[in-house]
């Protein structure tokens, strides 16, 4: 796999919040398995310091698919959502890519994913994949890791 | 002074350096600091309850330097800033070299002789007393208006 951008969930939010919140957007974030619950406490952290807001947390896993439309509406109260693709879930990727208009309506979407899961999505997702703002490669933030964050 | 300090409990030291790490991110976009990695405050635990943020050297575009670390203790309703250290090394140029502003660790000092929070200007010996405050407005004090002012020489017309 191609080796992509590495960050951290300081410089992502910095993105976000150059580019405005309500600007629709869509990040790819890969991560190892590992260290997927670290960057998701880091991502919600850096969004609630730097934008002044909570994230909207979803894990796809427990994403119904009767229910997917109410669950990509526009909070604007948060209008950062971050989706965890903890494992392949076909359908639900399917789902997420006919519905690719109402995801990035508003605001930025952020799909957090192992390396295996992104390559998956990234082959059988084409309208996500079109409309990627960008995929980076997302570690822990170390200055800050552990119990304490 | 401990009422000031009980006043400006923080939610958590991490929240505290995440805070920091972004103003002083606000520094570099504003063109005042340079982009380096040092800058970035380091979270270390001290003893059990007792943590400390770190930053090793933020350089300033015209060649200043900030140091300063941060102890926090924490408490049954968040964490008290028991401790900081703000080293401000002046551009060369400047008629004083340092700048340094204290919160010692507790009031043993004569208050009246040394004040728990203080400043020292140059290498004096002398404390002078400065308000407790939250780390975050000494940051920006310290980059908006000590950096740029103190020890600069104005050309008299």
């Amino acid at each position: 796999m191609t080796d992509f951008s590495a960050t951290i969930a300081f410089g992502l939010v910095r993105r976000l919040a150059a580019a405005g919140t309500d600007t629709p957007s869509l990040y790819l974030l890969i991560s190892d398995a590992g260290a997927i619950r670290a960057v998701e406490a880091d991502i919600a952290a850096e969004v609630q310091v730097q934008l002044g807001l909570g994230l909207r947390s979803l894990v796809a896993a427990e994403m119904g698919l009767d229910r997917l439309e109410e669950a990509l509406k526009r909070n604007p109260d948060r209008p950062v959502t971050l989706i965890t693709l903890d494992r392949w879930l076909p359908k639900l990727v399917t789902a997420l890519d006919r519905n690719v208009v109402s995801l990035t309506r508003g605001g930025a979407v952020l799909l957090l994913a192992n390396q295996a899961v992104a390559e998956r999505l990234l082959w059988a997702a084409p309208n996500l994949r079109n409309r990627l703002s960008d995929v980076l490669a997302i570690r822990p933030d170390e200055a800050f890791g552990g119990p304490m964050a | 002074m401990e009422t000031a300090l009980g006043a400006m409990l923080i939610e958590s030291p991490a929240v505290l350096g995440r805070q920091l790490r972004q103003d002083l991110s606000r520094q570099i976009d504003s063109g005042r600091m340079k982009r380096t990695e040092d800058r970035v405050p380091q979270l270390a635990t001290v003893e059990r309850g007792l943590n400390e943020l770190k930053c090793q050297g933020a350089e300033f575009a015209d060649g200043g330097r900030l140091l300063f670390d941060i102890q926090l203790e924490e408490r049954q309703r968040g964490w008290l800033v028991k401790r900081f250290r703000f080293h401000l090394h002046l551009p060369p140029s400047r008629s004083i070299k340092m700048v340094r502003i204290h919160l010692n660790q507790g009031t043993w000092h004569d208050p009246l002789r040394i004040p728990r929070c203080h400043l020292h200007v140059g290498d004096s010996g002398a404390h002078i007393p400065f308000p407790i405050m939250n780390p975050r407005p000494i940051l920006s004090l310290i980059c908006e208006h000590v950096e740029p002012d103190f020890g600069a020489i104005v050309e008299q017309v």
